[in-house]
């Protein structure tokens, strides 16, 4: 890799192309053993493919952006609290449409930071969720049969299956 | 990966995630919603990782605030906010006549100490392990011929084991105070994967005092002890029922102590009676004769206030409480919560955590789903 590479090209499952800071990127480990691996000098045609869909991949070359200077410097106790503030307005996002995806995306790309937080994310969403909002967002089906359904309320006085 | 405009489907390995870090109530609704959610729940792998995230990561504060005449008890669980999210529900076979005490916390378990005056027998104390958020309870046998006056509660994943230490008096016979041997001590163990006691050797702990109050990391439960006026940090290793005595260095003209945990250390307060205390970071170090414990640092804090109760360290802070006594109104005092950071080290305050009660504690509690009758945690 050319050391005067500052921002490498890559394309999104939907075929568009995004650009990525160098240091950003390191951000994850794919795309870093991308970055010894594959060719980004200056004279190299091809475009690496990340299996993200576009609308996701801006989300999470958005957090790598944001996260790198810190990742690669260490930061204050100022610029801390400054980051978790901004990783919560970042996070304010619906659970099926985006956070799900992002959530696979971080999973696949190896970013812990992103990772954690779109778990955790996603778990405060849905502590208060019924039953059934839950099957819905999870596309989970009642697999209990009636027997089932009877056993577990005795053992569990309260229990429901909506 | 899912591409654009399909459905995402989750892998189940980042559902388990997610699911590790929802709170015990959460956990419990969600076994209906399918066969793979409620046996998941179950295994003890999601319950260990549960547990651990949970003491960790985010700790509720466990408020008991209870009346001499131990009528109407209340227990519940404070966010870092200081909000109340849950109010616990005492089970009614909890309402000894000379009430309950908590002994002990430890992935999300309590081990209470029940104590109450029979007619015939006069008063007795029973010992029960409790997990409050699955409300299951599991009743400790008791030791004969003893009275047991203090206890410990701890857990080690080396061996995976719950144990209680119950420091007693020998009863020589019968029931009543007459027949107290007060020269007489023992040391018993309790383990809950055996359900049986055992009586220990004093070993280490020979001439000295144990005062009551105990805190434990895995593998080591921790009381402060007194010898001949010199104070001492008593530990014991849960693997290997072993008691330690280290000396706490330059406490002289400390009137009172506290014990927490702080980062796996052992932290020691130390009052002298005036607007400031030390604190002790006590390390466990590694010898050739096994474990000890020494002393790596020593610090003054300011405190704001003179009479401060020191309720535990929950998270990165020291909860301490103030009571204030209404002058003229009988009992019920109002209890201000002071909370100092050890990183920043600064004071916050919450004033009037609890009002219509005579006494108030409080523990750092990491709710979980281990169950009693399957403790295992890994």
């Amino acid at each position: 890799m050319s050391s005067s590479v500052e921002a490498i090209t890559v394309l999104s499952s939907d075929g568009d192309e995004f650009k990525i800071t160098v240091s950003a990127a390191k951000l994850s480990k794919p795309l870093n053993w991308m970055l010894e691996d594959v060719c980004f000098s200056d004279d190299c045609d091809e475009v690496p493919t990340i299996e993200v869909n576009s609308k996701t991949l801006v989300k999470v070359i958005e957090y790598c952006e944001k996260h790198a200077p810190r990742a690669n410097s260490g930061a204050s106790d100022s610029d801390a609290e400054e980051l978790k503030k901004w990783d919560i307005e970042f996070m304010k996002m619906d659970v099926k449409d985006i956070l799900f995806h992002i959530l696979m995306a971080a999973n696949y790309l190896h970013m812990e930071g992103l990772y954690d937080l779109a778990c955790q994310t996603a778990a405060d969403l849905m502590k208060g969720m019924t039953v059934s909002q839950i099957r819905k967002i999870f596309h989970i089906k009642n697999d209990f049969s009636s027997e089932e359904q009877e056993q577990l309320r005795r053992q569990h006085p309260g229990c429901s299956f909506d | 990966m899912a591409r654009g405009g399909e459905k995402p489907f989750l892998h189940f390995d980042i559902i388990i995630n997610i699911l590790g870090r929802l709170p015990v109530k959460s956990i419990l609704r969600f076994r209906s919603v399918c066969k793979d959610w409620n046996n998941l729940f179950k295994t003890q792998s999601f319950i260990a990782k549960h547990a651990r995230h949970s003491a960790h990561e985010s700790p509720f504060l466990l408020l008991h605030a209870y009346d001499y005449s131990s009528k109407r008890p209340s227990l519940r669980l404070l966010n870092q906010k200081m909000e109340t999210i849950e109010v616990l529900s005492i089970p009614s076979n909890y309402l000894f006549n000379l009430g309950w005490r908590i002994i002990g916390s430890c992935n999300g378990l309590l081990c209470v100490e029940g104590r109450a005056f029979r007619a015939e027998g006069g008063p007795f104390r029973l010992l029960r392990l409790w997990n409050p958020l699955t409300r299951e309870v599991r009743e400790i046998p008791p030791i004969r011929n003893v009275r047991p006056s203090i206890s410990g509660f701890g857990f080690s994943s080396i061996v995976n084991d719950y144990k209680i230490v119950t420091f007693s008096y020998l009863q020589t016979e019968g029931l009543n105070y007459e027949s107290l041997n007060y020269d007489v001590r023992v040391v018993h163990v309790y383990s809950l994967s055996t359900d049986s006691w055992k009586e220990l050797e004093f070993g280490a702990l020979q001439k000295k005092e144990i005062i009551e109050g105990n805190v434990s990391v895995d593998g080591t439960m921790a009381w402060i002890g007194y010898d001949d006026s010199f104070h001492v940090l008593v530990t014991f290793d849960i693997v290997t029922e072993v008691f330690t005595s280290t000396p706490i260095p330059s406490a002289v003209g400390v009137l009172s102590t506290d014990l927490g945990v702080y980062q796996n250390k052992f932290l020691i307060s130390g009052h002298h009676g005036s607007h400031f205390m030390d604190i002790w970071v006590m390390e466990q170090v590694a010898c050739e004769s096994g474990k000890h414990f020494s002393c790596s640092e020593k610090y003054s804090v300011d405190l704001p206030s003179y009479a401060l109760d020191i309720f535990c360290i929950w998270g990165n802070e020291i909860v301490c409480c103030e009571e204030e006594t209404k002058a003229g109104v009988e009992g019920k005092s109002k209890f201000h919560l002071k909370l100092f950071n050890l990183t920043t080290r600064q004071w916050k305050e919450f004033p009037n955590i609890s009002s219509s009660h005579d006494c108030c504690v409080g523990f750092s509690y990491g709710g979980s789903l281990v169950s009693l009758f399957n403790p295992q945690v890994q």
